[in-house]
């Protein structure tokens, strides 16, 4: 019944991997991904791998939680192994066969490639969020979409909705549970009858949600109003996120590292 | 024919890392046609005994019964949440007031929601037809309120139930809750004990999870160290008439009331001028 | 000095003015109390006193600035701090610190005296050490409390408290109000509104609103000794303030406006 209170997979610990600026990470983390998709051999994913697999070390967060992604994309993962394994007729000696359907190497293997392609993509992308915190995250994508801001992109009015997102989501969540005892204490049923009659009962529970983010959101406009806020541009910040020379050598050095090695491999 | 709880405690999340205990061996009766009121500070688990109550939380350990029979949720608990009014989702005060009985399958549900809400002062001819959320504090309350009473269970939970209201709505609630011992027990939390004193049947105080005092509000108004121990703030015209008798006025029993509070300090200071 | 003259406002589509003809005035190192029940209004000037909205009729001045003034909003908005009822809305950091810089960011202060302004902030609402805190993690009471420190951040020489005690348990209600008075003993000057006459007890001024008029400026104690009037208001004596209406009533010395039980009883028995 009880939402976990704190949001989001952020691991507190401290490490060199969340001593980073959050545009470091986002940097590594693109030329991470860049490197996966032009990669094509093994040996690229593995020197890959052996990437992830120090920046997970690196940044002290249990394997538990670093592979946890992975079960998101189990069936996308199983799919993809399949339906690049099995072969129908194939030519070549089937290392399985089922009926006209057979499992040869040359299908397994680019199976395998493609599944571990996904798996170091997962890891790698949730290596970003579970050692950054959504404020560090907000404010990195600030930075890097302040370019955008010449060409009339709200950047800062984008980043202050993403913290005040932020900001309200355990205070909604905390609120929605609390409206779903409630209903439930006076009789309602949500586990019963078709999806079509589930969904219905909800409405005694989105509808009273909905009133009081309205009202929240009403008072929210005053009290920032008070505060003088006027869009994102001319803001000052307490903890203006910047780039060390720690950032830029890791940043630097990471980024040539994968870089190279799409292209060589 | 009573709504007890038997040794009860309860842990958060038990077993786990992050387990919290929150009540610790709480016993408590409330008998039908009576007003049990439940103090403790913020933290002191008051919510957590009022849910377990209703059926809406397993104790971990001990049992809460219902005439004898354990209780269960949808079951003869009714449950009014703090702020009830910010769970109205209806387009009428009627129809709102409707969906408990409703769920319930009971008969006749139009005179059961007339009858819920002249529970609680408010003419139906009047309000039913009424947007919920067109009214006032007090007026909203009482429909929240009226909402479960509509439920007719023979027990009725009651979360702060004034908390935020101006004078007018909190009196109106107060009677509404005053009445509402004809058809069912009562049992109230608040931290703010005053306006309850002087009309609850039985009290009990908690304190981080244990029960600290249990008794009847007489008792409990003679011993400010029970207060001070659960953090509680000593209702002002109760703590007068203590910092008098401390002057050496004579005031042989605390009155709870404000009549009775300003009559006890007249003769203590006719006693001892 | 705030100051309201002759100040009428009218919501769109209503019926009736919200407040009609309105004045007032608060100096800094005072604080008023502004009494009325549920609609008498007290939330509509509350937004009047730094531009939210602005008076349809009448002027509202902060040290002689027009709120009107479109050039000098934010220099009204700093000098005049808003605090509202429910913490939760107006709390838009997802850290402590950041919260209570929110106000000075957007005023482009830098970062060096960001840092000093956040800290006397914190300071003199009593959350020094939970600057790292998350809000929604606070108790109720801690929170108005980092509401009021956000608006002190802007280092305003006025604030405007919209019931700020209503959701609150009593130890909490006690941190607000000594955090009020302190704020006025450091020159500031302070406007309470609430519905509980509890609070007023202690006010240098009290106002009565009534149907979006004032119908009451006075002493607390002027005011708690008028019995009709409250009756009219919608409000109600506290408890203690009861007792003494009957005390005096039987010919004893005690003060209508009693704060706590200790006064009550010293005046019984000098």
């Amino acid at each position: 019944m009880r939402i976990p209170r704190t949001f989001g997979q952020y691991v507190a610990v401290e490490s060199p991997v969340h001593g980073l600026d959050a545009k470091t990470k986002m940097g590594l983390m693109a030329a991470h991904t860049v490197a996966l998709f032009t990669v094509e051999q093994f040996a690229g994913l593995a020197v890959a791998g052996v990437f992830v697999v120090v920046a997970v070390v690196l940044a002290r967060v249990p394997w538990r939680l670093a592979l946890r992604g992975i079960k998101a994309v189990a069936v996308i993962l199983a799919f993809t192994l399949i339906a690049h394994a099995l072969r129908w007729n194939p030519a070549t000696v089937a290392l399985l066969r089922l009926g006209p359907l057979a499992v040869d190497a040359e299908g397994l293997r680019t199976g395998l490639f493609f599944a571990a392609r996904i798996v170091l993509l997962v890891v790698g992308t949730s290596l970003l969020t579970l050692t950054t915190t959504p404020v560090q995250l907000t404010d990195g994508l600030e930075r890097l979409m302040r370019p955008l801001a010449r060409f009339g992109f709200p950047a800062g009015d984008v980043a202050m909705m993403l913290t005040v997102a932020l900001r309200f989501i355990p205070t909604t969540a905390e609120e929605a549970d609390k409206i779903i005892v409630a209903q439930m204490a006076r009789g309602a049923r949500f586990d019963e009858g078709s999806p079509m009659r589930r969904a219905k009962t909800y409405i005694p529970v989105l509808i009273p949600l909905f009133v009081n983010l309205f009202r929240r959101a009403d008072e929210l406009a005053i009290a920032m109003e008070s505060r003088c806020y006027h869009g994102g541009s001319g803001r000052t910040r307490l903890h203006p996120a910047r780039m060390r020379v720690g950032d830029w050598a890791v940043l630097c050095c990471g980024a040539a590292l994968l870089v190279t090695l799409g292209i060589l491999l | 024919m009573a709504l007890t709880a038997a040794s009860v405690s309860f842990t958060y999340e038990a077993g786990t890392a992050i387990a919290t205990p929150v009540l610790d061996d709480v016993s408590l009766i409330v008998e039908s046609g009576e007003v049990v009121l439940c103090v403790g500070a913020t933290g002191s688990g008051k919510s957590t005994l009022l849910r377990l109550c209703a059926g809406l939380l397993e104790p971990t350990r001990g049992q809460i019964a219902v005439d004898g029979a354990p209780v269960r949720m949808r079951g003869p608990v009714g449950i009014v949440f703090q702020n009830p009014e910010t769970q109205f989702f209806a387009e009428t005060v009627a129809a709102d007031v409707s969906f408990g009985p409703r769920n319930l399958g009971l008969a006749d549900v139009d005179s059961v929601v007339v009858e819920a809400l002249a529970a609680v002062g408010l003419d139906a001819a009047v309000f039913g037809e009424r947007s919920p959320f067109t009214l006032s504090g007090g007026e909203a309350r009482r429909v929240a309120i009226a909402g479960v009473l509509a439920m007719r269970t023979p027990y009725l939970l009651l979360d702060e139930p004034t908390a935020g209201l101006d004078p007018l709505g909190r009196r109106a609630v107060l009677q509404a809750v005053r009445s509402a011992r004809e058809s069912a027990g009562v049992l109230v939390v608040t931290h703010d004990a005053g306006e309850f004193l002087p009309w609850a049947d039985r009290v009990i105080a908690l304190d981080s999870g244990r029960v600290l005092f249990e008794g009847v509000p007489q008792t409990l108004a003679e011993e400010p160290a029970s207060w001070e121990r659960a953090s509680l703030a000593l209702p002002q015209l109760v703590l007068a008439q203590h910092l008098a008798r401390g002057r050496g006025a004579e005031i042989p029993a605390i009155a709870l009331d404000v009549e009775g509070a300003a009559r006890a300090l007249a003769a203590g200071k006719v006693g001892r001028p | 000095m705030l100051e309201f003259e002759g100040v009428s406002y009218t919501y769109q589509g209503a019926d009736g003015p919200a407040l009609a003809g309105v004045s007032l005035q608060l100096s800094p190192g005072e604080i008023v109390v502004l009494v009325g029940a549920n609609g008498s209004g007290k939330s509509t000037l509350a937004r009047l006193c730094n531009g939210l909205i602005v008076p349809d009729r009448g002027a509202v001045t902060v040290d002689g600035i027009a709120t009107t003034d479109s050039e000098r909003v934010f220099d009204i908005r700093s000098r005049v701090g808003l605090v509202l009822q429910n913490p939760d809305n107006q709390i838009v950091g997802t850290v402590v610190e950041e919260d209570v810089a929110f106000g000075p960011e957007n005023l482009g202060v830098f970062p060096a005296e960001l840092r000093m302004r956040v800290d006397a902030a914190l300071a003199a609402v009593g959350l020094t050490g939970m600057e790292r805190r998350e809000p929604h993690l606070l108790s109720e009471g801690q929170k108005m409390r980092l509401a009021i420190a956000g608006a002190l951040a802007m280092e305003p020489d006025y604030l405007v408290f919209d019931e700020p005690t209503a959701m609150l348990d009593p130890r909490g209600r006690a941190d607000v109000l000594a955090v009020m008075q302190r704020l006025r003993s450091e020159g500031r000057g302070i406007l309470h509104i609430t519905h509980d006459l509890d609070d007023a007890a202690r006010a240098d001024r009290v106002l009565a609103l009534d149907a979006g008029s004032l119908a009451f400026e006075g002493s607390p104690e002027e005011l708690f000794g008028h019995v009709e009037l409250l009756d009219d208001l919608g409000l109600e004596l506290p408890p203690l303030a009861a007792a003494a209406a009957y005390l005096r009533a039987a010919g004893h010395a005690v003060p209508a406006a009693v704060a706590d039980a200790l006064e009550l009883v010293e005046a019984l028995w000098p």
